[in-house]
């Protein structure tokens, strides 16, 4: 099976050892000791032997566990008593002065190799709680900068298994009834068998670590961990242990950076429901102000057709001829504005649902611009445009009828706001490479600075209700909104010497390689 | 203009669009046929034999786009398409099925009946000859024999690529040629995706030409749809050059 390469990164755990392994050293450490203890004996005074066997003690003392140390204490003692201690070769001891020192060394062994032990114990747990803060500091630094579940997955596959050196899995199950899928591994994973699924299982429904290394389904070849925060189950974390189980301590951390894991993908679950949430509020919103936009937009125009075809109708025959031209002009020119307004209406309804599909296609600015400003024309003869071309063809990489769409919009505005006569400037150029832009500017009465945002708002346009008579209704928010799909801006400026300048920024993209 | 009024029919299910329709023409000095559905319509296009005819693509008992092509299996007579705004796939897919024009609803009538003079005028030149071998309007002279163009008297020198798209153009003046189509014939199938070869092609062309992009003397954009060179002769001329 293929390991996870180990780097500077992998934490390393402190194995104690254990078992006969242990007895052996402390024997061979104790031997040492009588070693050293015969030689010393030739110089020193009996009571003094005691130290040797005490240093021998805690050396492995500070290696191995309790019950072991105690066995080297009481091997010392033994043997102190029965080579050192008069008379010699026997357990037996003739002074009360030599049973004071080897009862009083027994105890001070004891003591000293509870002591060792246990500070090396705790040196041992706080590398290790070092260890597995820097395991879980570096876990929590990748997932916060995950922002989807995918990343957060792949992150948590390839970290626990990069600081665990197994093999690790995510797995997931779309409801409670489904099997268990594999959303991430690394770097491979085998299917699941029985054990496994049946231990993921437990897992997730208990939220308790099970199988490998536990007690519950210890036959599993894997240690399955629980994603589960506030009772949102996220899925189970699995390591793979084909040999041995994990030691306790890496049992641990990987338990935590599974709920680590959770959090992260809590957050992004909650993340994306408090977005939708916006969302919905936001369509509602919308969704009364094209009511309301319908009731104004649409009722007025079509109250002045209904009007003045009644009028012809009733009274045609006695009109002076003048009249009669007027009236019929008046439902021309209503019957024009309400298909504007229906138009505009559908691009909203299209932009509302969030879902405007696109059709690119490369086109020429100055085809865009041209097909606005003559529709323009056709609306408003007596109007003057002032347009100003760049020299060489620009290609635009948008859906035209769209973007024609939104400057339509935008000259329709800037002529309802114009004085008659007053010609309404539109210069389109590129600014740098990469950046086209189109100023639309009028000699209008202008915006004051703090209205200028407020004009591409929806609610705001229609606040004014009847104020704005002659208004696009909803024109420049459906700019914005159109503009904004193929990644431009609107933005509303001050013109010069007066009045007000759109300015329309549309990216301009590479073109592809031409070969003629 | 013969002296039998061109006949026309009305392909509508909307009785209004078809009164006003017929109120125009007629005064306009045609005469108009209705038909309220495909039916209807395929049959009089059969039985009457019109000189053209207008289809609305949103017909109640079937597609617009079944019925031309089911009219264009035997018949050749010149079809305008009312369609919707923003339906350029729709406009589109009736060109490839064989449609002459169409006009975007909600329509002007004049720009209707502009559109409808020139498709019969086309037809009737149509009948001489298939493309007069030199175009010239007095500033604009395009010889296709020699592949030469001029522009008040100046030769303007086009690389084959944008001498190509010209001509194609040329082929059928006032007509829409899609960019499908021009990107298909000029650039092989496999670039019919490339438009933007097209537009810097044309981009070109109006800037050899010195025709204005934002109110086109010649070559006209159509958006999302293709492109219209726009015939700028003199009638009588018309049909002197292709005499």
């Amino acid at each position: 099976m293929n390991r996870p390469v180990p780097d500077s990164h992998s934490v390393r755990f402190s194995e104690r050892a254990t078992g006969l392994a242990s007895y052996a050293y402390a024997s061979a450490v104790t031997l040492v000791a009588f070693a050293n203890a015969f030689i010393a004996d030739r110089y020193m005074a009996i009571a003094n032997l005691s130290l040797i066997f005490l240093t021998a003690i805690m050396v492995v003392a500070v290696r191995v566990r309790m019950r072991v140390a105690a066995y080297a204490a009481i091997l010392c003692f033994l043997g102190y008593n029965f080579f050192f201690t008069q008379p010699r070769y026997t357990f037996a001891i003739d002074s009360a002065d030599d049973v004071l020192t080897v009862s009083l060394f027994l105890v001070a062994a004891l003591i000293c190799s509870r002591l060792a032990t246990q500070l090396a114990e705790k040196v041992a747990s706080l590398r290790t709680a070092r260890a597995s803060a820097e395991a879980l500091h570096i876990l929590g630094k990748q997932l916060a900068e995950a922002g989807d579940q995918t990343t957060i997955h792949r992150v948590a596959a390839d970290t626990a298994a990069r600081l665990l050196e197994r093999p690790v899995a995510i797995l997931v199950r779309p409801t409670l009834k489904d099997p268990w899928q594999v959303a991430m591994a690394t770097p491979s994973w085998e299917p699941l068998d029985a054990h496994d699924a049946l231990a993921a299982d437990y897992c997730d429904r208990l939220a308790e670590p099970t199988g490998n290394g536990t007690e519950r389904i210890p036959a599993a070849t894997c240690l399955m961990l629980p994603m589960c925060v506030d009772k949102q189950r996220q899925g189970v974390l699995a390591v793979a242990c084909p040999q041995r189980p994990l030691s306790p301590e890496a049992r641990y951390l990987a338990h935590a950076m599974a709920q680590d894991v959770a959090q992260a993908l809590e957050r992004i679950r909650l993340a994306e429901a408090l977005e939708k949430a916006r969302v919905a509020g936001e369509t509602e919103r919308l969704r009364n102000a094209l009511l309301s936009s319908v009731s104004h937009d649409l009722r007025s125009p079509l109250s002045a057709m209904i009007g003045s075809a009644q009028t012809l109708s009733r009274y045609g025959r006695q009109l002076p001829e003048e009249e009669h031209q007027q009236l019929l002009e008046g439902v021309l020119e209503e019957g024009l504005r309400l298909d504007r307004y229906i138009q505009n209406l559908l691009d909203m309804a299209r932009l509302g649902h969030g879902e405007l599909p696109l059709r690119r296609d490369w086109v020429d600015v100055a085809d865009i611009v041209a097909a606005a400003v003559e529709r323009i024309r056709t609306l408003f003869p007596g109007q003057p445009m002032d347009t100003e071309l760049p020299s060489s063809t620009l290609l635009l990489h948008v859906h035209p009828a769209l973007i024609e769409q939104a400057l339509f919009n935008v000259l329709e505005n800037a002529v309802h706001v114009s004085p008659s006569g007053v010609p309404v400037h539109l210069r389109v150029y590129a600014a740098g490479a990469r950046l086209l832009l189109i100023d639309v500017s009028d000699q209008g009465p202008g915006i004051a600075a703090d209205q200028r945002e407020r004009v591409f708002d929806a609610f705001y346009s229609v606040a004014r209700g009847d104020r704005g008579a002659q208004g696009t209704g909803l024109g420049l928010s459906i700019c914005r909104g159109l503009v904004g799909a193929h990644g431009g801006t609107v933005e509303a400026l001050a013109a010069t010497p007066s009045g007000t300048m759109m300015r329309i920024s549309l990216p301009l993209p590479a073109l592809p390689e031409e070969h003629e | 203009m013969n002296s039998a009024a061109p006949r026309i029919l009305v392909i509508d299910d909307e009785p209004q669009i078809r009164r006003f329709l017929n109120i125009g023409l007629r005064a306009e000095g045609y005469q108009v046929l209705e038909a309220a559905n495909a039916e209807q319509g395929l049959a009089l296009a059969a039985t009457r034999a019109p000189d053209l005819v207008i289809l609305d693509l949103g017909l109640p008992d079937r597609d617009g786009h079944d019925v031309l092509t089911e009219l264009r299996q035997w018949s050749e007579v010149p079809v305008l398409v009312l369609s919707v705004r923003d339906g350029e796939d729709e406009k589109v897919s009736a060109l490839d099925h064989g449609a002459n024009d169409y006009v975007t609803k909600p329509f002007g009538v004049p720009e209707l009946m502009a559109r409808l003079r020139a498709m019969l005028r086309q037809r009737a030149s149509d009948v001489h000859d298939h493309a007069p071998p030199i175009y010239d309007d007095g500033h604009l002279r395009i010889d296709q024999l020699r592949r030469e163009v001029s522009r008040d008297g100046m030769p303007v020198s086009l690389t084959r690529k944008e001498y190509t798209v010209l001509a194609a153009l040329l082929q059928h003046p006032n007509r829409v040629v899609t960019q499908q189509q021009l990107l298909r014939q000029i650039w092989g199938p496999i670039h019919v995706q490339d438009s933007h070869y097209l537009r810097i092609v044309i981009g070109r062309l109006r800037q050899k030409l010195g025709d204005d992009p934002a109110s086109p003397i010649w070559l006209k954009t159509e958006t999302g749809v293709g492109y219209r060179f726009l015939d700028r002769r003199e009638p009588a001329s018309r049909s002197c050059d292709s005499a």
